[in-house]
Protein backbone atom coordinates (compact mmCIF):
# COMPACT_ATOMS: atom_id res chain seq x y z
CA UNK A 1 0.00 0.00 0.00
CA UNK A 2 1.63 2.91 -0.83
CA UNK A 3 1.08 6.70 -2.57
CA UNK A 4 0.71 9.83 -1.56
CA UNK A 5 -3.06 9.89 -0.12
CA UNK A 6 -1.80 6.86 1.92
CA UNK A 7 1.06 8.63 3.47
CA UNK A 8 -1.54 11.41 4.45
CA UNK A 9 -3.69 9.07 6.08
CA UNK A 10 -0.63 7.69 7.53
CA UNK A 11 0.19 10.89 8.83
CA UNK A 12 -3.21 11.72 10.45
CA UNK A 13 -3.53 8.12 12.21
CA UNK A 14 0.31 9.23 13.40
CA UNK A 15 -1.15 12.83 14.82
CA UNK A 16 -3.73 11.28 16.40
CA UNK A 17 -1.97 8.34 18.24
CA UNK A 18 0.94 11.11 19.00
CA UNK A 19 -2.13 13.62 20.67
CA UNK A 20 -3.77 10.88 22.56
CA UNK A 21 -0.74 9.30 24.25
CA UNK A 22 0.04 12.89 24.50
CA UNK A 23 -3.65 13.59 26.14
CA UNK A 24 -3.17 10.01 28.18
CA UNK A 25 0.00 11.11 30.13
CA UNK A 26 -0.67 14.77 30.47
CA UNK A 27 -4.23 14.63 32.48
CA UNK A 28 -4.46 11.60 35.20
CA UNK A 29 -7.91 9.28 34.13
CA UNK A 30 -8.72 9.09 37.94
CA UNK A 31 -9.77 12.32 40.03
CA UNK A 32 -7.45 13.28 43.16
CA UNK A 33 -9.48 12.91 45.90
CA UNK A 34 -12.42 15.84 46.34
CA UNK A 35 -12.39 15.89 49.99
CA UNK A 36 -16.00 16.83 50.35
CA UNK A 37 -17.42 13.50 49.68
CA UNK A 38 -15.88 11.11 47.62
CA UNK A 39 -18.55 10.55 45.16
CA UNK A 40 -20.11 14.25 44.84
CA UNK A 41 -18.86 15.00 41.14
CA UNK A 42 -19.45 11.95 39.94
CA UNK A 43 -21.77 13.03 36.75
CA UNK A 44 -21.06 10.23 34.30
CA UNK A 45 -21.71 10.81 30.88
CA UNK A 46 -21.59 8.26 27.61
CA UNK A 47 -21.35 4.16 28.24
CA UNK A 48 -20.30 5.42 32.21
CA UNK A 49 -23.85 6.07 32.98
CA UNK A 50 -24.16 2.48 33.60
CA UNK A 51 -21.68 2.59 36.58
CA UNK A 52 -23.44 3.50 40.05
CA UNK A 53 -20.46 4.38 41.26
CA UNK A 54 -17.27 5.14 40.38
CA UNK A 55 -13.92 2.68 39.22
CA UNK A 56 -11.60 2.06 41.74
CA UNK A 57 -8.58 4.16 41.13
CA UNK A 58 -6.44 0.81 41.12
CA UNK A 59 -8.58 0.05 37.85
CA UNK A 60 -7.99 3.25 36.33
CA UNK A 61 -4.31 3.51 36.87
CA UNK A 62 -4.22 -0.07 35.02
CA UNK A 63 -6.45 0.68 32.37
CA UNK A 64 -4.83 4.02 31.18
CA UNK A 65 -0.88 2.51 31.57
CA UNK A 66 -2.90 -0.66 28.99
CA UNK A 67 -4.22 2.31 26.55
CA UNK A 68 -1.07 4.18 26.77
CA UNK A 69 0.47 1.31 25.53
CA UNK A 70 -2.21 0.53 23.03
CA UNK A 71 -1.84 4.29 21.81
CA UNK A 72 2.05 3.50 21.48
CA UNK A 73 1.16 0.85 19.05
CA UNK A 74 -1.36 2.75 17.22
CA UNK A 75 1.17 5.49 16.48
CA UNK A 76 3.79 3.37 15.33
CA UNK A 77 0.93 1.41 13.51
CA UNK A 78 2.06 -1.99 14.74
CA UNK A 79 -0.59 -5.34 14.14
CA UNK A 80 -3.02 -2.66 13.28
CA UNK A 81 -6.21 -5.34 12.75
CA UNK A 82 -5.78 -5.48 16.56
CA UNK A 83 -4.45 -3.08 18.20
CA UNK A 84 -6.42 0.14 16.16
CA UNK A 85 -10.22 -1.58 17.67
CA UNK A 86 -8.29 -2.23 20.63
CA UNK A 87 -7.19 1.32 21.18
CA UNK A 88 -10.27 3.00 20.16
CA UNK A 89 -12.41 1.01 22.67
CA UNK A 90 -9.72 1.73 25.32
CA UNK A 91 -9.59 5.73 24.75
CA UNK A 92 -13.38 6.13 24.00
CA UNK A 93 -13.36 3.99 27.30
CA UNK A 94 -10.66 6.69 28.92
CA UNK A 95 -11.92 9.69 27.75
CA UNK A 96 -15.61 9.03 28.54
CA UNK A 97 -13.92 8.61 32.65
CA UNK A 98 -12.43 11.68 32.27
CA UNK A 99 -15.65 13.68 31.33
CA UNK A 100 -17.59 12.32 34.20
CA UNK A 101 -15.82 14.69 36.87
CA UNK A 102 -18.42 17.68 36.01
CA UNK A 103 -16.06 19.73 33.68
CA UNK A 104 -17.11 19.14 30.25
CA UNK A 105 -14.21 20.42 27.54
CA UNK A 106 -15.18 19.57 24.50
CA UNK A 107 -10.88 18.76 23.29
CA UNK A 108 -11.85 15.55 23.25
CA UNK A 109 -14.59 14.63 20.87
CA UNK A 110 -13.36 15.26 17.79
CA UNK A 111 -10.31 13.37 18.55
CA UNK A 112 -12.21 10.45 19.76
CA UNK A 113 -14.26 10.72 16.99
CA UNK A 114 -11.34 10.89 14.64
CA UNK A 115 -9.78 7.45 16.31
CA UNK A 116 -13.36 5.19 15.86
CA UNK A 117 -13.25 6.30 12.53
CA UNK A 118 -9.52 5.79 11.75
CA UNK A 119 -10.32 2.12 13.52
CA UNK A 120 -12.33 1.16 10.49
CA UNK A 121 -9.76 2.32 8.12
CA UNK A 122 -6.20 0.59 6.88
CA UNK A 123 -4.50 3.48 8.82
CA UNK A 124 -1.46 1.70 8.77
CA UNK A 125 -0.46 1.17 5.03
CA UNK A 126 2.11 3.84 5.26
CA UNK A 127 4.66 5.23 7.85
CA UNK A 128 4.23 2.04 10.44
CA UNK A 129 5.92 -1.20 10.87
CA UNK A 130 3.09 -2.94 9.47
CA UNK A 131 4.08 -1.76 6.27
CA UNK A 132 8.01 -2.38 6.52
CA UNK A 133 7.26 -5.69 7.93
CA UNK A 134 3.79 -7.14 6.80
CA UNK A 135 2.49 -9.52 10.23
CA UNK A 136 -0.78 -11.45 10.25
CA UNK A 137 -2.49 -8.61 11.92
CA UNK A 138 -1.31 -6.36 9.70
CA UNK A 139 -4.09 -4.50 7.69
CA UNK A 140 -2.37 -3.59 4.04
CA UNK A 141 -5.16 -3.77 1.32
CA UNK A 142 -3.59 -2.97 -2.28
CA UNK A 143 -4.43 -1.48 -5.38
CA UNK A 144 -8.22 -0.65 -6.40
CA UNK A 145 -9.23 -1.46 -2.91
CA UNK A 146 -6.50 0.43 -1.55
CA UNK A 147 -7.54 2.98 -3.14
CA UNK A 148 -11.35 2.79 -1.98
CA UNK A 149 -10.22 2.77 1.70
CA UNK A 150 -7.81 5.29 1.56
CA UNK A 151 -10.13 8.12 -0.55
CA UNK A 152 -13.06 7.74 1.32
CA UNK A 153 -11.38 7.49 4.81
CA UNK A 154 -9.91 10.89 4.67
CA UNK A 155 -13.04 11.77 3.13
CA UNK A 156 -14.62 10.07 6.41
CA UNK A 157 -12.00 11.94 8.52
CA UNK A 158 -13.02 15.15 7.24
CA UNK A 159 -16.82 14.88 7.27
CA UNK A 160 -16.69 14.06 11.13
CA UNK A 161 -14.77 17.21 11.27
CA UNK A 162 -16.77 19.24 9.42
CA UNK A 163 -19.98 18.11 11.02
CA UNK A 164 -18.58 18.65 14.81
CA UNK A 165 -17.79 22.73 13.31
CA UNK A 166 -21.87 22.64 12.10
CA UNK A 167 -22.65 21.52 15.65
CA UNK A 168 -20.94 24.46 17.30
CA UNK A 169 -22.27 26.92 15.04
CA UNK A 170 -25.97 25.59 15.22
CA UNK A 171 -25.39 25.70 18.74
CA UNK A 172 -24.89 29.60 18.69
CA UNK A 173 -27.31 30.61 15.92
CA UNK A 174 -30.34 28.01 17.92
CA UNK A 175 -32.37 30.72 18.68
CA UNK A 176 -31.35 33.60 16.77
CA UNK A 177 -28.53 35.47 14.91
CA UNK A 178 -27.50 37.65 17.66
CA UNK A 179 -24.26 35.99 18.51
CA UNK A 180 -23.09 37.85 15.11
CA UNK A 181 -23.30 41.08 17.17
CA UNK A 182 -20.12 40.51 18.41
CA UNK A 183 -21.59 40.90 21.72
CA UNK A 184 -21.59 37.97 23.42
CA UNK A 185 -17.88 36.89 22.20
CA UNK A 186 -16.78 39.21 24.24
CA UNK A 187 -18.33 38.44 27.31
CA UNK A 188 -17.11 34.22 26.10
CA UNK A 189 -13.79 35.93 26.20
CA UNK A 190 -14.00 37.81 29.36
CA UNK A 191 -15.27 34.59 31.22
CA UNK A 192 -12.61 32.50 29.57
CA UNK A 193 -9.96 35.30 30.54
CA UNK A 194 -11.50 35.64 34.15
CA UNK A 195 -11.56 32.10 34.86
CA UNK A 196 -7.63 31.56 33.34
CA UNK A 197 -6.70 34.48 35.47
CA UNK A 198 -8.24 32.90 38.78
CA UNK A 199 -7.90 29.41 38.22
CA UNK A 200 -4.07 30.08 37.04
CA UNK A 201 -3.04 32.99 38.30
CA UNK A 202 0.88 32.95 37.36
CA UNK A 203 -0.42 32.97 33.48
CA UNK A 204 -1.41 36.23 33.67
CA UNK A 205 -3.66 38.44 31.33
CA UNK A 206 -3.22 36.75 27.15
CA UNK A 207 -1.77 39.75 25.42
CA UNK A 208 -4.42 38.68 23.12
CA UNK A 209 -7.16 39.69 24.98
CA UNK A 210 -5.73 43.52 25.73
CA UNK A 211 -5.30 43.23 22.24
CA UNK A 212 -9.09 42.65 21.18
CA UNK A 213 -10.47 45.02 23.97
CA UNK A 214 -8.19 47.89 22.04
CA UNK A 215 -9.34 46.88 18.91
CA UNK A 216 -13.14 46.37 19.45
CA UNK A 217 -13.57 46.02 15.80
CA UNK A 218 -12.00 42.46 15.77
CA UNK A 219 -14.65 40.91 17.55
CA UNK A 220 -17.59 42.72 15.25
CA UNK A 221 -15.36 40.73 12.16
CA UNK A 222 -14.65 38.04 14.47
CA UNK A 223 -17.66 37.06 15.72
CA UNK A 224 -19.69 36.50 12.43
CA UNK A 225 -16.71 35.51 10.35
CA UNK A 226 -16.46 32.72 13.18
CA UNK A 227 -20.03 31.75 12.20
CA UNK A 228 -19.05 31.56 8.74
CA UNK A 229 -16.35 29.38 8.97
CA UNK A 230 -18.60 26.97 11.35
CA UNK A 231 -21.94 27.03 9.63
CA UNK A 232 -19.89 27.15 5.99
CA UNK A 233 -17.59 24.15 6.90
CA UNK A 234 -19.30 21.73 4.66
CA UNK A 235 -18.39 23.78 1.55
CA UNK A 236 -14.78 22.40 2.28
CA UNK A 237 -15.66 18.62 0.99
CA UNK A 238 -16.93 20.65 -1.64
CA UNK A 239 -13.41 21.19 -3.56
CA UNK A 240 -10.06 20.46 -2.10
CA UNK A 241 -9.28 24.18 -2.45
CA UNK A 242 -12.22 24.96 -0.78
CA UNK A 243 -11.15 22.15 2.09
CA UNK A 244 -7.40 23.97 2.45
CA UNK A 245 -8.84 27.13 2.78
CA UNK A 246 -11.32 26.19 5.11
CA UNK A 247 -8.98 24.38 7.44
CA UNK A 248 -6.48 27.21 7.14
CA UNK A 249 -9.43 29.73 8.70
CA UNK A 250 -10.30 26.67 11.25
CA UNK A 251 -6.91 26.68 12.21
CA UNK A 252 -6.25 30.14 12.72
CA UNK A 253 -9.91 30.63 14.29
CA UNK A 254 -7.93 28.43 17.30
CA UNK A 255 -4.91 30.03 17.26
CA UNK A 256 -6.67 33.12 17.56
CA UNK A 257 -8.78 31.39 20.48
CA UNK A 258 -5.37 30.63 22.26
CA UNK A 259 -4.03 33.96 21.65
CA UNK A 260 -7.11 35.81 23.03
CA UNK A 261 -8.55 33.38 26.19
CA UNK A 262 -5.45 31.22 26.90
CA UNK A 263 -7.77 28.10 26.07
CA UNK A 264 -5.60 25.60 23.72
CA UNK A 265 -7.22 22.58 22.80
CA UNK A 266 -4.23 21.04 21.20
CA UNK A 267 -5.31 18.86 18.47
CA UNK A 268 -6.86 21.92 16.65
CA UNK A 269 -5.21 24.74 18.11
CA UNK A 270 -1.69 22.69 16.79
CA UNK A 271 -3.63 22.20 13.40
CA UNK A 272 -3.87 18.67 13.51
CA UNK A 273 -7.20 17.84 13.51
CA UNK A 274 -7.20 19.09 10.28
CA UNK A 275 -4.48 17.14 8.50
CA UNK A 276 -6.98 15.25 6.16
CA UNK A 277 -7.78 18.52 3.98
CA UNK A 278 -3.94 19.59 4.00
CA UNK A 279 -1.55 17.99 1.80
CA UNK A 280 0.84 17.43 4.21
CA UNK A 281 2.37 13.84 2.25
CA UNK A 282 3.98 16.96 0.63
CA UNK A 283 6.31 17.24 3.64
CA UNK A 284 7.75 13.77 3.00
CA UNK A 285 7.13 12.62 -0.79
CA UNK A 286 7.32 16.05 -2.13
CA UNK A 287 3.90 15.22 -4.21
CA UNK A 288 0.40 16.20 -3.96
CA UNK A 289 -2.82 14.19 -5.27
CA UNK A 290 -6.50 15.27 -4.13
CA UNK A 291 -8.82 13.46 -2.37
CA UNK A 292 -11.62 13.91 -5.36
CA UNK B 1 -33.70 11.90 23.51
CA UNK B 2 -36.37 14.11 22.46
CA UNK B 3 -36.68 15.82 18.94
CA UNK B 4 -35.00 19.01 18.74
CA UNK B 5 -37.33 22.14 19.34
CA UNK B 6 -35.22 24.29 17.54
CA UNK B 7 -36.69 24.18 13.85
CA UNK B 8 -33.73 26.16 12.05
CA UNK B 9 -31.17 23.90 13.37
CA UNK B 10 -33.06 20.61 12.54
CA UNK B 11 -33.08 22.13 9.07
CA UNK B 12 -29.62 23.02 8.83
CA UNK B 13 -28.33 19.59 10.03
CA UNK B 14 -31.01 17.84 7.92
CA UNK B 15 -29.11 19.67 4.61
CA UNK B 16 -26.31 18.87 6.60
CA UNK B 17 -27.03 15.23 6.31
CA UNK B 18 -27.85 15.08 2.64
CA UNK B 19 -24.95 17.04 1.62
CA UNK B 20 -22.64 14.48 3.63
CA UNK B 21 -24.08 11.82 2.34
CA UNK B 22 -23.88 13.40 -1.40
CA UNK B 23 -20.23 12.92 -0.97
CA UNK B 24 -19.67 9.79 0.52
CA UNK B 25 -21.75 8.34 -1.82
CA UNK B 26 -21.43 9.99 -5.10
CA UNK B 27 -19.48 7.63 -7.94
CA UNK B 28 -16.16 7.78 -7.13
CA UNK B 29 -13.14 8.42 -9.86
CA UNK B 30 -12.07 6.11 -12.03
CA UNK B 31 -9.98 3.38 -10.47
CA UNK B 32 -8.63 0.64 -12.80
CA UNK B 33 -9.93 -2.68 -12.36
CA UNK B 34 -7.48 -4.96 -10.44
CA UNK B 35 -7.97 -8.06 -8.14
CA UNK B 36 -11.18 -8.65 -10.06
CA UNK B 37 -12.53 -5.35 -8.71
CA UNK B 38 -15.29 -3.45 -11.49
CA UNK B 39 -18.67 -5.12 -9.49
CA UNK B 40 -22.24 -4.37 -10.14
CA UNK B 41 -22.06 -1.06 -11.39
CA UNK B 42 -20.33 -1.89 -14.18
CA UNK B 43 -23.03 -4.61 -15.34
CA UNK B 44 -25.51 -2.30 -16.42
CA UNK B 45 -29.61 -2.47 -14.77
CA UNK B 46 -29.45 -6.23 -14.93
CA UNK B 47 -26.98 -6.43 -11.41
CA UNK B 48 -30.44 -5.33 -10.04
CA UNK B 49 -32.46 -8.05 -11.22
CA UNK B 50 -29.99 -10.96 -10.71
CA UNK B 51 -26.84 -9.23 -8.49
CA UNK B 52 -23.82 -11.16 -9.38
CA UNK B 53 -20.98 -11.51 -6.74
CA UNK B 54 -19.40 -8.65 -4.87
CA UNK B 55 -15.87 -8.07 -6.05
CA UNK B 56 -13.25 -6.41 -3.38
CA UNK B 57 -13.71 -3.24 -4.55
CA UNK B 58 -17.22 -3.06 -4.19
CA UNK B 59 -17.47 -4.84 -1.16
CA UNK B 60 -14.50 -2.17 0.31
CA UNK B 61 -17.21 0.63 -1.48
CA UNK B 62 -19.90 -1.24 0.57
CA UNK B 63 -18.17 -1.30 3.80
CA UNK B 64 -16.70 1.98 3.84
CA UNK B 65 -19.87 3.85 2.90
CA UNK B 66 -21.91 1.85 5.64
CA UNK B 67 -19.26 2.96 8.29
CA UNK B 68 -19.45 6.35 7.16
CA UNK B 69 -22.95 7.04 7.16
CA UNK B 70 -23.61 5.02 10.11
CA UNK B 71 -20.91 7.56 12.19
CA UNK B 72 -21.97 10.67 10.61
CA UNK B 73 -25.65 10.37 10.82
CA UNK B 74 -24.90 9.40 14.75
CA UNK B 75 -22.65 12.71 14.65
CA UNK B 76 -24.54 14.75 13.75
CA UNK B 77 -27.80 13.67 15.24
CA UNK B 78 -27.30 15.66 18.34
CA UNK B 79 -28.72 18.55 15.83
CA UNK B 80 -32.11 16.44 15.43
CA UNK B 81 -32.12 15.26 19.00
CA UNK B 82 -31.70 16.94 22.71
CA UNK B 83 -29.03 14.75 23.81
CA UNK B 84 -26.85 16.85 25.81
CA UNK B 85 -23.91 15.31 26.84
CA UNK B 86 -24.93 12.28 27.77
CA UNK B 87 -24.16 10.33 24.89
CA UNK B 88 -20.20 11.14 24.71
CA UNK B 89 -18.66 11.47 22.08
CA UNK B 90 -21.73 12.95 20.96
CA UNK B 91 -22.62 16.41 21.48
CA UNK B 92 -24.26 19.76 20.27
CA UNK B 93 -20.95 21.39 21.33
CA UNK B 94 -22.83 24.40 23.35
CA UNK B 95 -19.19 26.14 23.86
CA UNK B 96 -19.76 29.86 23.71
CA UNK B 97 -22.92 29.75 22.71
CA UNK B 98 -25.46 30.60 25.34
CA UNK B 99 -25.73 34.03 26.69
CA UNK B 100 -23.62 34.70 29.46
CA UNK B 101 -24.89 36.90 32.75
CA UNK B 102 -22.95 40.29 33.25
CA UNK B 103 -21.98 38.83 36.90
CA UNK B 104 -19.80 35.63 36.58
CA UNK B 105 -19.90 33.77 39.84
CA UNK B 106 -16.48 31.39 41.01
CA UNK B 107 -15.57 29.80 43.88
CA UNK B 108 -11.96 29.90 44.24
CA UNK B 109 -8.94 29.49 47.12
CA UNK B 110 -6.79 31.67 48.35
CA UNK B 111 -4.12 31.90 51.19
CA UNK B 112 -3.91 34.95 53.07
CA UNK B 113 -0.25 35.15 54.61
CA UNK B 114 0.67 36.30 58.13
CA UNK B 115 1.66 40.16 56.57
CA UNK B 116 -2.01 40.27 55.13
CA UNK B 117 -0.94 39.67 51.72
CA UNK B 118 -3.51 37.35 49.59
CA UNK B 119 -2.35 34.22 46.98
CA UNK B 120 -4.26 32.45 44.75
CA UNK B 121 -3.68 29.02 45.03
CA UNK B 122 -3.77 27.26 41.35
CA UNK B 123 -6.07 24.83 39.75
CA UNK B 124 -3.52 21.96 40.16
CA UNK B 125 -3.15 22.15 43.70
CA UNK B 126 -6.99 22.01 43.67
CA UNK B 127 -8.45 19.62 41.82
CA UNK B 128 -4.81 17.66 40.35
CA UNK B 129 -6.60 19.18 36.38
CA UNK B 130 -7.12 22.05 34.75
CA UNK B 131 -9.45 25.15 35.43
CA UNK B 132 -12.54 23.73 34.30
CA UNK B 133 -12.20 20.34 36.89
CA UNK B 134 -11.00 22.71 40.10
CA UNK B 135 -14.05 25.49 38.90
CA UNK B 136 -16.48 22.54 38.76
CA UNK B 137 -15.15 20.95 42.59
CA UNK B 138 -14.61 24.14 44.30
CA UNK B 139 -18.46 24.92 43.26
CA UNK B 140 -20.03 21.61 45.22
CA UNK B 141 -18.15 22.88 48.33
CA UNK B 142 -21.02 24.95 50.39
CA UNK B 143 -23.18 21.74 49.53
CA UNK B 144 -20.97 19.56 51.56
CA UNK B 145 -21.84 19.76 55.26
CA UNK B 146 -20.00 22.09 57.26
CA UNK B 147 -17.23 19.26 58.67
CA UNK B 148 -16.79 17.82 55.33
CA UNK B 149 -15.94 21.31 54.11
CA UNK B 150 -13.46 21.92 56.88
CA UNK B 151 -11.78 18.49 55.96
CA UNK B 152 -11.27 19.20 52.58
CA UNK B 153 -10.21 22.74 53.23
CA UNK B 154 -7.27 20.79 55.64
CA UNK B 155 -6.79 18.79 52.70
CA UNK B 156 -5.77 21.90 50.42
CA UNK B 157 -3.89 23.42 53.54
CA UNK B 158 -2.00 20.31 53.32
CA UNK B 159 -0.40 20.73 49.92
CA UNK B 160 0.14 24.65 50.32
CA UNK B 161 3.83 25.60 51.72
CA UNK B 162 4.09 28.59 54.40
CA UNK B 163 2.63 29.98 57.01
CA UNK B 164 -1.31 31.28 56.48
CA UNK B 165 -5.02 30.83 56.62
CA UNK B 166 -6.69 28.93 53.37
CA UNK B 167 -9.91 29.93 51.96
CA UNK B 168 -12.82 28.80 49.78
CA UNK B 169 -14.28 32.13 48.82
CA UNK B 170 -17.15 32.69 46.90
CA UNK B 171 -16.55 35.95 44.66
CA UNK B 172 -18.48 37.71 41.91
CA UNK B 173 -16.48 38.71 39.22
CA UNK B 174 -18.22 42.15 36.82
CA UNK B 175 -17.33 40.97 33.35
CA UNK B 176 -17.38 45.05 32.50
CA UNK B 177 -15.29 45.79 35.14
CA UNK B 178 -12.81 42.87 33.77
CA UNK B 179 -12.81 44.58 30.68
CA UNK B 180 -12.36 48.22 32.35
CA UNK B 181 -9.40 47.14 34.67
CA UNK B 182 -7.75 44.28 33.33
CA UNK B 183 -7.97 42.43 36.85
CA UNK B 184 -9.69 39.69 38.05
CA UNK B 185 -10.73 40.82 41.28
CA UNK B 186 -14.24 39.97 42.99
CA UNK B 187 -16.21 43.18 43.47
CA UNK B 188 -18.05 40.93 46.10
CA UNK B 189 -16.95 38.41 48.14
CA UNK B 190 -17.53 35.59 50.90
CA UNK B 191 -15.36 33.19 52.63
CA UNK B 192 -17.49 29.58 52.72
CA UNK B 193 -14.69 27.95 54.80
CA UNK B 194 -11.25 29.03 56.09
CA UNK B 195 -8.48 26.74 57.90
CA UNK B 196 -5.04 27.54 59.18
CA UNK B 197 -2.00 26.24 56.94
CA UNK B 198 0.39 23.81 59.12
CA UNK B 199 3.26 25.85 57.75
Amino acid sequence: MSGPLATRLALVRVAVGAVCVWTLLRQPGEVPGLGVEPGAIFRPVGLARLLDAPLPPAFVAVWQGVTVLLGVAWTLGWSWRVTAPAFAAAFLGWATWRLCWGAIAHDLHLLTLHVLALAFLPAAGALSVDARRAGRLAWLPDGAVADVWVRGGLRLVGGLTVVTYVLAGLAKVGRSFAWASGASLADHLSVAVLVSLVYRPGDGLPPGFTFVLDHPALLAIGAPLTLALELGAPLALVHRYAGVTWAVGIFAMHVGIAGAMNVVFPYPTFGLAFLSFLPVERLLRGQYTSVR
Amino acid sequence: MLPSRRPLRSAVATALLLVLAACMTRPPAPIAPAGGGGGARDRGACATVSPMPMGPVERARLQLRTVAVLLLAAVASPALFETGEALFPLSDYPMFARARPPVETLFFVEVARPDGALERVPARLVSGGGAGKARQQLQEVPRARKSAQLAYCRTLAAGVAGAGELRIVRGEFSLARLRRTREAEPHRRTVVVSCPVPG
